[in-house]
């Protein structure tokens, strides 16, 4: 964790020149240096810093050490397109990944001394390095070299000057690398070749302005710029002769004509070509800077031996001031036209030109009572105001009391303000609106009070804005304007109190006043004023100064510190003792501010007078955020993965705010499209939603300095969270059109099965009945009772013995004919029963031959009374006699059971039906695929019966 | 014994880039004082060794060494052997040296006062950086008057100061040379 650490470096107690404020940040342990020789800033705002442990990410409040397994001093670095690439001291180049650092794979020569810059063109990646021009294309590498012409080895710096040119320092001056004819040519920039070079050793080259000039850093002869005239003559033009500040290790140029240097020897230095008459103003760090970056913030950031190093003075440097000034008695300020500050210290007025350097100021009159308000006029003269000794004017060291005007001979004066010749005065007894008619001299217009229709007599400031409306900022009426009459806001128009300290006019006309207790607002221009309490949820505060510089920043000075409003982002920066300013008290004092002719604001604070400087650029000091990772049942996903399964739906997404105008932490607030549309604020850096259900999710972030929201950086992430599969419709389809069809077979199935049923019901019911019928067949029941009968006389045991057999046979017969199967053994139980009746009326004239094998008698099944029916049908059908006797053999296996006879027809038919057979084949075919077949083969008549 | 000599540094002169034995040695070291000083809050620290070798080519190829061991001065012995062995490690970095070229194009042997670069490899705690030094050289009669003032970081050479000691020792180091080459017969 780094610690922060203040100090201020005073280049000596004399000098009063303009002072930046300077920050140190320790990478690690707070004294313990590490040696940074290379800071970039990428585009989401990370700050990347090379260092001899390696590559470190900062955000504003920490660094974060990024993984390597390199382990080399980090050289150079460079960004582009959102990659940051690495140049080690070995020569090994990298890419950083995340948190980590991989190297380039490299196709060809590679390099083994220190890279010392790198340059992204395209596809192309160039590296300087000890031993050339380095060029690495689709991971094939290149060097040039002195042995393709170039003047030296050492290659410093590379710069891209034109899609056709590339331009390398070295110890022998610039080579100018473009290609003729598809052939490497190769001008040189030396001292013998261009005029005005003062060192070959160009160490640094530094983006120009415009496509035909460049600044270069040389190692001993500063800083110079390279024009290229239209007939391609090259010139060098020296910005500062008899440099003495070392080697030029970096150059930023931040706008036309003018750069920050940074050297070897530790000092920063703002080159301004267009104003050569101005001298250098070098500040000395104190330590060697490798290199300097200009923050999108604005502040600028060094790499120094020690670690990081952060000037404020794009925006805010201070005069200190030591001699004569105390913050406590600092009662007035204003600035002339020349230039000059002048400052009142209770009774006494000091002067102070402002040359930018060395400002010195001295005692210039000491009014009689202390001074109130001062203001210098067109003429350079001053308007001091006093306590109860009115208005004085100080001119060419003569000073006289303005006694014209009686109301404001004898009082207090709150308030000077004018506009070309009309100045206006606030005293204790209301406002006055006079002409200057000559030095010293005013003419009364119009007096301005309570009764003439302001509302109050007591103004404490008068703003003339740039449309030469009075605006007065009145103790008890709120805010009124007048023009040519008067125009009033109070609390009606949104205005909470109704005394106004304050009041200033930005860049764009708008009006800001400041309030007792109620704050900051801003007028909308039309009828109502915005309070930015309301409005950005800032607190309430005392305000005691409010100005604004000419590049649309307002400064509020407040009990707690000084905020700088950057009114398009609504965001502010902070100052005070806590945020890395040694601001340690500011001016209570009303109204006690000076603006010089360009615009710069000077407030006082307890070391001098802090510039809050107008600004080259438009600095963007919102916050931005960036999400660092996603995670699922806290496990990080590796890549950034928008699609998520329905198991893997907790998600936890950590994000990280960048921010370098306040070490306190940043607040985000978050939306999770899909979930629920409610922000929600927070000051964690992790969000985890836990079992999202399956749908379609966009997670928008908010960072805000001031939990002010109004225009701030949004992130976005989507994902998708997907169906189950058992959840989606064409696997719900899917099961449906199963369920039908299954269900569709089942009742087919069914129905086929009752029919079959039925089917064999009916048959069995034909069959029976059939059989019933074969059963009282009178031949068969005649011809039994006959042979009983005869058996009654002969034999008395064998008629009792056949009329079982007669009982039995048909008990067997009611018994079977309801049952679809029986076992063959039954079944031949019932034909032998059969058979003794038939034999008993035959004798001998019938003989049966059987065959069975016993296992299969008690396994098979058999339809029942097929058997019976089978050998009746042959009593039936042949001759039964003593001289023709019919013999039936019956013979099976583990198939079928065969009965086959002798074929002997009688010529007179027995009357039948001729179902049998057939019923017999039918209730076969109804019980299986086992078909019944008879037929005559070899005057035999043979029926297979299947067995089942 | 010279010979002996020769031949080390002729060894060391191998290993720079560009030189070849073919070269000859114009100039060679005479006497020397090599001096440096540390000027913390607390605490000046200052030594010097008279015993460097050094020797220059006719292309402006150097070669300068000088053994650590011979550095003397110091506010007491216990200094000297905190400098050996804590900070410098002598015992396995027994020389520092300083080789490579003097970058303008300048010839020596003629008379005259030159103020020139030289580029080199400067290396010291076995850790060697590229470093430019400002050399003011007068040449006359054969003998070439060198006088050279240059800073080094510790932290380029991986010496690192204890925080306790942090304001008796400046990270930063002014190292003085002062000597005379003569033209080799």
């Amino acid at each position: 964790m780094c610690k922060l650490f203040f100090f201020l470096l005073f280049c000596s107690p004399l000098a009063e020149a303009q002072q930046p404020f300077v920050h140190e940040y320790w990478l690690n342990e707070y004294n313990t240096p590490v040696k940074v020789n290379a800071i970039i800033q990428d585009i989401t705002g990370y700050i990347f810093v090379g260092t001899d442990a390696g590559v470190y990410r900062f955000n504003g409040r920490s660094f974060v050490l990024l993984s390597d397994s390199i382990c080399k001093p980090v050289t150079a670095l460079v960004e582009n397109n959102g990659k940051v690439y690495v140049g080690y001291s070995n020569g090994i180049i990298a890419e950083v990944d995340n948190d980590s650092v991989h190297r380039l794979r490299i196709y060809g020569y590679v390099p083994a001394t220190p890279v010392h810059s790198i340059l992204i063109d395209g596809d192309v990646l160039f590296a300087t390095t000890e031993e050339g021009i380095f060029s690495l294309f689709q991971n094939r590498s290149i060097l040039l070299n002195s042995e393709n012409g170039m003047s030296d080895d050492f290659a410093y710096c590379v710069y891209k000057r034109s899609t056709k040119q590339l331009l390398v320092g070295t110890d022998k001056g610039i080579n100018c690398l473009s290609l003729v004819n598809n052939k490497l040519h190769i001008d040189i920039i030396n001292s013998s070749t261009v005029a005005g070079m003062v060192d070959n050793i160009v160490t640094v080259i530094g983006r120009g302005n415009f496509a035909n000039d460049f600044w270069i850093g040389t190692q001993n002869g500063g800083v110079m710029k390279v024009v290229i005239s239209k007939k391609n003559k090259i010139s060098a033009i020296s910005a500062i002769k008899n440099w003495e500040w070392g080697q030029v290790n970096d150059i930023l140029p931040y706008a036309e004509n003018k750069a920050w240097v940074a050297t070897e020897d530790g000092y920063i230095l703002n080159i301004d070509l267009s104003n050569k008459t101005l001298p250098a103003q070098p500040y000395y760090l104190g330590k060697s800077i490798k290199k300097i970056l200009l923050g999108k913030t604005g502040n600028i950031w060094c790499a120094t031996t020690d670690g990081l190093t952060m000037l404020t003075t794009q925006f805010l440097t201070y005069i200190p001031l030591f001699k004569n000034y105390s913050l406590g008695t600092l009662t007035s300020m204003t600035c002339d036209k020349e230039n000059n500050l002048w400052y009142a210290q209770r009774n006494k007025l000091y002067k102070m030109p402002l040359k930018g350097i060395n400002e010195q100021s001295e005692i210039i009159y000491s009014a009689a009572s202390d001074i109130t308000s001062l203001y210098a006029d067109t003429l350079s003269g001053i308007w001091i105001g006093t306590i109860d000794n009115g208005l004085w004017y100080w001119k060419d060291n003569k000073t006289e009391h303005v006694e014209n005007i009686p109301r404001i001979e004898k009082t207090s004066i709150l308030s000077i303000a004018g506009n070309k010749d009309n100045i206006w005065i606030s005293s204790l007894n209301g406002v006055e609106q006079t002409k200057l008619i000559a030095p010293g001299k005013l003419q009364l217009i119009q007096h301005h009070s309570k009764r003439s229709g302001v509302g109050s007599d007591y103004i404490y400031q008068l703003h003339i804005d740039r449309f030469g409306e009075v605006w007065m900022a009145t103790d008890g009426a709120g805010i009124c304007m007048y023009d040519t009459v008067y125009h009033h806001w109070d609390s009606s128009n949104g205005i909470q109190s109704k005394v106004i300290y304050s009041i200033t006019e930005d860049v764009d006309t708008n009006i800001w006043i400041g309030t007792l207790d109620k704050g900051l607002y801003f007028f909308d221009g039309k009828s109502s004023w915005i309070s930015t309490h309301k409005k950005a949820g800032t607190p309430l505060i005392n305000i005691s100064t409010l100005a604004a510089n000419n590049t649309g920043q307002v400064i509020v000075v407040h009990q707690k510190g000084i905020d700088e409003w950057y009114p398009l982002s609504h965001e502010f920066r902070h100052f005070g003792k806590r945020f890395l300013m040694p601001i340690d008290s500011v001016s209570t004092v009303l109204n006690c501010f000076a603006k010089d002719t360009a615009g710069n604001v000077y407030i006082p604070f307890n070391l001098g007078f802090m510039v809050f400087k107008n600004q080259d650029s438009r600095y963007d000091i919102s916050p931005t955020v960036c999400i660092r990772s996603v995670s699922v049942f806290l496990q990080q996903i590796p890549e950034m993965q928008h699609s998520f399964s329905y198991n893997q739906n907790n998600i936890t997404i950590a994000y990280d705010g960048i921010n370098y105008t306040s070490t306190d932490p940043v607040h985000y607030r978050y939306l999770l499209e899909g979930y629920n549309n409610k922000w929600t604020y927070t000051d964690d850096e992790l969000v985890t939603f836990p079992q999202l259900s399956p749908g379609k999710y966009t997670f928008n972030l908010e960072s805000s300095l001031n939990k002010n929201y109004f225009k701030s950086s949004r992130i976005s992430y989507s994902f998708v969270i997907t169906m189950p599969f058992w959840k989606s419709i064409w696997f719900l389809l899917l099961v449906a059109i199963v369920i039908i069809v299954l269900v569709i077979t089942y009742i087919r199935l069914r129905e086929r099965q009752l029919k079959k049923i039925s089917q064999l019901q009916k048959e069995r019911m034909l069959y029976e009945y059939e059989h019933l019928k074969t059963q009282v067949n009178p031949h068969f029941l005649f011809n039994s009772l006959n042979t009983l009968a005869s058996l009654i006389e002969e034999d008395r045991d064998a008629a009792i013995d056949y009329t079982t057999q007669l009982s039995d046979l048909y008990r067997h017969m009611l018994a079977y004919r309801e049952r679809d199967l029986v076992l063959l053994a039954e079944e031949w139980e019932i034909l032998l029963g059969y058979m003794y009746i038939q034999q008993s009326r035959f004798g001998k004239a019938l003989h049966m031959q059987a065959n069975i094998p016993a296992d299969i008698l008690r396994t098979k099944k058999i339809v029942p009374l097929s058997l019976q029916i089978v050998v009746e049908n042959a009593i039936k059908h042949n001759i039964v006699s003593a001289s023709v006797p019919l013999t039936i053999y019956i013979s099976a296996d583990e198939n079928e059971i065969v009965i086959k006879n002798h074929l002997q027809p009688k010529i007179s038919k027995e009357r039948s039906s001729g179902l049998g057979l057939e019923n017999i084949k039918k209730r076969y075919r109804l019980l299986s695929r086992k078909d019944v077949t008879y037929g005559i083969k070899n005057n035999d008549f043979i029926i297979t019966l299947p067995l089942l | 014994m010279l010979k002996v000599l020769y031949c080390l540094l002729f060894g060391c002169f191998l290993l720079v880039p560009g030189i070849n034995s073919a070269q000859t040695i114009i100039f060679e070291l005479s006497s020397s004082i090599v001096s440096f000083h540390s000027a913390a809050p607390n605490e000046l620290v200052s030594a010097a060794s008279d015993k460097m070798m050094g020797i220059l080519d006719n292309k402006n190829f150097f070669l300068f060494k000088v053994d650590i061991l011979t550095f003397k001065g110091f506010n007491s012995p216990v200094q000297r052997e905190h400098f050996n062995e804590n900070y410098m490690e002598t015992s396995l970095y027994t020389h520092a040296s300083y080789s490579g070229k003097i970058i303008e194009d300048v010839d020596l042997v003629k008379e005259g006062v030159y103020d020139v670069r030289a580029k080199g490899k400067l290396d010291i705690h076995g850790i060697k950086q590229e470093q430019i030094i400002k050399v003011h050289i007068v040449s006359k009669n054969g003998k070439l008057a060198i006088k050279s003032n240059f800073k080094i970081l510790l932290a380029d050479y991986n010496i690192k100061i204890p925080r306790i000691v942090s304001d008796k020792l400046s990270p930063v180091i002014n190292v003085k040379v002062d000597c005379i080459m003569v033209l080799k017969k």
